[in-house]
């Protein structure tokens, strides 16, 4: 299955979730830091299903990116 | 014979009746308002608890039920209360109970009905079954044939308005199930069952909602196909937090986030027998420093002090300490048992986890539960794919790469053996590596077993991820489902609880280092 972080093509095995795609992606370990929201701007939880083709975003707040 | 031809009419009208219900009869120009209050991805979280990044308690069941019933204490708005699946597997609260306690939660908190997740098969059909019939509400699935008990919809008159709910969860479901979970059942297409049952919901009721666990896309999706067809979606699975839900072929898109931390809540008005007007809404919940009290808030502390009895269970014993501590930068005993446990569930030729995985060490003795609630902390799954000899090696290189600053990516392996030399530069380290006793060869392919964590490229392990990268571009309809390079895939059961019931089996256990792992240049 692949969707996309930031624009970035992830692949991931069926039944893995947004934690995953932040892990597979450039995103790596900071994931729990991270607020993930659909293409919509609707925040999404870490362990919500995904879909072929879904469209995610990631952002960190400027505290945690210090 | 024509009086009793007109009997054998009058029954099967009223057959008919009984069935599908009568549609309303709303005299002319009147107006009607009711409210569906919806959840989703409950997960069986019953206790406030402080999400990643927030400082803030959120959800608890308590907290929830209070919100619930103040939005239905006004008499003139009459509400359904429904659940868009996932609820009863997740946290232990939970799973200790196989989802026990989340059905009596929401029998106490008089639920009007919910669609079956796909975790709600975690625990096997035998489990589903019971919990369906020990529920005072429908659980709704029209598009799942085989299970017992299952309902495709559910017509409820509220105020005079008659709603139906039809439910309708992913197809994907086996896909990502241990498959003995989903054996005999069959999934359908949600668009067609829905168009199939649609006809006869809107002749039969007021108000159709779709209650489904598909994931928010999909239900943006399903929408536009059945535009005008129906007054709601209101979904589940992909945990979204729908703050400002769209109005699609003029029914809102619904979705309430996860774990009760939002509280969904949808007006709708009616006039000569239809929907005229909706507002949605998402209501936090958090306890606010208040105390948890009432039925629900005993019910919650009744579940919570047999969960600490059940983690007190003496699984088995160990005759000897389990290392945790070491398990970053050398083989432990307690590493090799966990990655024998992985590679024998999965039937695959050798195991890699990482020892981060382990985080704490257990002593010698009597093994507690809770004990490997705390070494194993995480939720983590099995899963195996074909992985050439060479990519192999490259996984090894990658885990011994940092041994130095005893990070989480040093592996802990079964299955085969590793000789490395700490002086090389990352990435040339591994002089050896042999599986089942024979030299690893790198154009081979082996099956190898690990957790959803490496798999997905944790701890820096990308050759893993790029299995499942390169089988998708090579086919992307096969790409990440089993049978392709994935073997091996079950998100049903946690690593921990496996490794548990594993125990329980020997009653005693005696894990050994047995040089798996070698550092050739150590004095």
């Amino acid at each position: 299955m692949k969707v996309y972080v930031n624009g970035h093509a992830v692949f991931l095995m069926e039944g893995m979730t947004v934690r995953h795609a932040l892990l597979a992606s450039q995103f790596g370990e900071s994931w729990e830091k991270a607020a993930v929201r659909d293409e919509w701007g609707n925040e999404v939880g870490m362990e919500g299903a995904l879909q072929e083709g879904q469209k995610l975003h990631v952002t960190f707040s400027p505290h945690d990116a210090e | 014979m024509k009086k009793l031809l007109l009997l054998i009419l009058l029954a099967s009208v009223l057959f008919s009746l009984s069935v599908l219900g009568v549609p309303c009869r709303l005299d002319a120009g009147e107006k009607r308002q009711i409210r569906i209050l919806h959840v989703n991805d409950f997960h069986g979280f019953a206790a406030p608890y402080r999400p990643y990044g927030s400082d803030e308690l959120w959800g608890g069941a308590a907290f929830l039920d209070a919100e619930i019933r103040s939005l239905r204490s006004d008499p003139a708005v009459p509400t359904l209360l429904l659940a868009a699946g996932d609820m009863i597997q997740g946290d232990n609260w939970a799973n200790l109970f196989q989802g026990r306690s989340v059905i009596e939660l929401m029998n106490a908190m008089a639920f009007d009905g919910m669609v079956m997740g796909n975790h709600e098969l975690d625990f096997g059909q035998a489990a589903l079954k019971e919990r369906i019939r020990e529920a005072t509400f429908p659980v709704l699935a029209a598009n799942v044939r085989g299970i017992p008990g299952l309902k495709p919809f559910v017509i409820k008159e509220i105020g005079g308005v008659k709603v139906a709910v039809i439910g309708l969860v992913t197809e994907r479901t086996p896909l990502c199930t241990h498959p003995a979970n989903a054996v005999g059942l069959t999934f359908l297409s949600p668009r067609a069952s829905l168009e199939a049952d649609l006809p006869e919901l809107r002749k039969a009721a007021d108000v159709v909602i779709v209650l489904t666990h598909l994931g928010h896309d999909a239900d943006r999706v399903l929408a536009q196909q059945v535009a005008g067809g129906v007054d709601a979606v209101i979904g589940g699975h992909s945990h979204t937090r729908v703050a400002n839900p769209p109005g699609i072929g003029n029914a809102p898109v619904l979705q309430a986030w996860e774990h009760g931390k939002a509280l969904g809540v949808l007006d709708l008005t009616l006039k000569d027998g239809r929907v005229t007007a909706y507002s949605a809404r998402l209501v936090d919940v958090k306890p606010g420093g208040r105390p948890a009290e009432g039925p629900v808030a005993s019910l919650v502390g009744r579940y919570s002090q047999r969960m600490e009895a059940l983690l007190s269970e003496v699984v088995g014993r160990t005759r000897i300490s389990l290392n945790a501590a070491e398990a970053r930068y050398r083989e432990t005993n307690f590493g090799s048992f966990v990655a024998d446990v992985v590679r024998r569930t999965a039937g695959a030729d050798v195991a890699l986890i990482n020892g981060g995985t382990l985080r704490r060490s257990i002593r010698k003795g009597p093994i507690v539960l809770k004990d490997l609630h705390s070494a194993l902390p995480f939720n983590n799954y099995v899963v195996a794919f074909r992985l050439r000899g060479d990519k192999l090696r490259e996984a090894l290189e990658h885990g011994v790469a940092a041994v130095e600053a005893r990070d989480g990516a040093f592996p802990q392996i079964s299955g085969m053996t590793v000789a490395y030399d700490s002086l090389k530069p990352p990435g040339r380290r591994i002089q050896r590596i042999t599986v089942g006793g024979r030299e690893l060869e790198s154009g081979r392919e082996y099956t190898v077993a690990t957790h959803d964590f490496l798999a997905a490229g944790g701890d820096g392990y990308k050759v893993f991820g790029e299995v499942v990268s390169a089988e998708d571009l090579a086919h992307p309809a096969e790409g990440g489902r089993q049978g392709s390079k994935l073997v091996y895939n079950d998100a049903s059961r946690w690593l921990r609880d496996i490794v548990a019931d594993t125990i329980r089996t020997l009653h005693e256990i005696r894990p050994l280092t047995e040089n798996r792992i070698v550092e050739v240049s150590a004095p």
